[in-house]
């Protein structure tokens, strides 16, 4: 299982939200997922490998296409609501 | 040199950006380019800079225009829009030299953030000393 966390750029939004998923999989006693952050520009390539990415509302619509499962995220920091998220795709 | 300010006009989010962003020109940690720079990135990619109700984490690109890894913050006297309704209050910026930059620092950051009675306290907080507390070593390099 390989899940990707984009932000803007690939750095700062994208760590945190990165952080919270391994959290978030830890707490639901998800093993063997891969973590990775990466920016909208990376992500259009290397999406295509990722099974699911995780991003934030605003760039959705910039990662249009890509056959992995998206996962919008309201808030980064809100590591319930990317719990949840990741179980109900996961679980 | 203090990387933080509390009781910051602004009127949009660039004069929000612009202020948290002058700290770190002020201390020397990033070149005046690198303001612009930030806020580029909000106008281009919308407000997903922003992390919860009233805190937006702003950075530009790491790279040419970082002179050290810093983060400073600003925090407005009231909240201005930083695009789709999301209202911000404290501005964060970041600086970072590489990628690898402050992973754990951010790390440290989300787990603060986190805790909602913290988020109040810093969105309501009167001087920077509060700040401090709060934050712990999280600002600066």
């Amino acid at each position: 299982m390989r899940i990707v966390a984009v932000c803007g750029l690939g750095y700062g939004t994208s760590v945190i939200l990165k952080n919270n998923i391994e959290k978030a999989l830890k707490s639901i006693d998800y093993e063997g997922a891969t973590v990775e952050a990466v920016g909208v520009a990376e992500a259009r390539t290397l999406g295509a490998q990722a099974n699911i990415v995780v991003t934030t509302e605003e760039l959705v619509p910039l990662l249009a296409g890509l056959n992995a499962e998206i996962i919008p995220i309201r808030h980064v920091i809100d590591i319930a609501e990317i719990t949840k998220a990741l179980a109900k795709a996961l679980l | 040199m203090s990387l933080i300010r509390v009781g910051v006009d602004a009127k949009d989010f660039a004069e929000a950006i612009t202020a948290a962003g002058e700290l770190l020109v002020e201390a020397g940690h990033v070149k005046p380019e690198y303001v612009p720079a930030m806020i580029q990135v909000v106008e281009e990619l919308g407000p997903y800079i922003v992390l919860v109700e009233g805190i937006a984490l702003a950075h530009a690109a790491p790279g040419e225009h970082v002179l050290k890894n810093s983060i400073a913050l600003a925090l407005l006297s009231d909240e201005v829009d930083f695009g789709s309704g999301k209202m911000v209050k404290c501005v964060f910026a970041l600086a970072a030299k590489d990628h690898s930059a402050h992973i754990d620092t951010l790390g440290e950051l989300a787990i603060i953030l986190a805790d909602e009675v913290t988020r109040t306290d810093l969105l309501n907080a009167t001087d920077s000393e509060q700040i401090e507390l709060l934050l712990g070593n999280v600002l600066g390099e």
